[in-house]
């Protein structure tokens, strides 16, 4: 039985963990016998929004929920916030450190990939913190 | 071709244990920044790179890449190397740069 609802912890520059809560829901929806396309996308937003919250705030959460029809993946951080959301969508714009960016981070690619990979995304962000809200519809493995 | 296949091509060494080894490899990508490895490469992958931030496992295990080749002379540490064992996700070191060793794996692995 698939939980239908889970929540997590991230910490910031929690480097370690990143990648756990994508690899949970992963999981989960292999049990559930969900298409691998779709789990693919799943994981790609998932492991996006996870790292960003990682390097760029202070800490924060993600839930998901998961009906017969779709995964909705919440995530929401303690800020600082993004202060230009419409060039941070932009493909290569990044604001990561040079830390970061050599350790593999910071392509400027996040955003775009859970874009591309969601049915449907949204985003919200001042400086007290940025919410990212992404579903994607679930179909079985044929 | 496995694994195990590139481990006949003297310049490709392996640095975890032979658990799994025979796995096989479908194709390369090379690349190093993480966010694009994650949008494009496929699963059954080879990865090559010269990062060795252990995220690099975390996105090999999300993306279902059996192996991971360091290029460039570049040396895992000892935590990307533990959570490669742990993840079971085969860790080649060579010393050739990455357009280079992508020549050698193409004629190793006959791709």
């Amino acid at each position: 039985m698939t939980p239908p609802r889970k929540q997590f912890v991230i910490s910031r520059n929690d480097f370690q963990n990143a990648g756990y809560i994508s690899s949970y829901i992963k999981k989960e929806l292999k049990k559930a016998g969900i298409d691998k396309d779709v789990i693919r996308r799943v994981v790609i937003a998932a492991y996006e929004a996870e790292i960003n919250v990682v390097i760029h705030s202070y800490g924060g959460m993600c839930e998901y929920v998961m009906d017969e029809e779709s995964i909705r993946i919440s995530f929401k951080d303690h800020g600082p916030g993004i202060e230009d959301i419409e060039r941070a969508m932009e493909a290569g714009y990044s604001t990561a450190t040079k830390d970061a960016q050599e350790h593999g981070f910071g392509a400027g690619m996040g955003l775009l990939n859970i874009r591309n990979s969601a049915d449907d995304f949204s985003i919200r962000s001042s400086e007290k913190g940025t919410q990212v809200a992404i579903r994607i519809r679930l179909r079985k493995q044929p | 071709m496995t694994i195990e296949t590139i481990l006949s091509n003297p310049q490709f060494t392996l640095v975890t244990s032979k658990n799994r080894i025979e796995q096989k490899i479908n194709g390369l990508y090379a690349c190093d920044l993480l966010s694009f490895v994650m949008g494009r490469a496929q699963k059954g992958d080879l990865l090559l790179t010269i990062l060795t931030h252990p995220n690099v496992l975390a996105v090999a295990v999300l993306l279902e890449l059996p192996c991971v080749v360091l290029t460039s002379g570049v040396n895992p540490k000892e935590e990307m190397i533990k959570k490669a064992e742990e993840e079971e996700i085969a860790l080649i070191v060579t010393g050739l740069d990455t357009a280079r060793a992508v020549r050698e794996l193409y004629e190793t692995l006959s791709l």
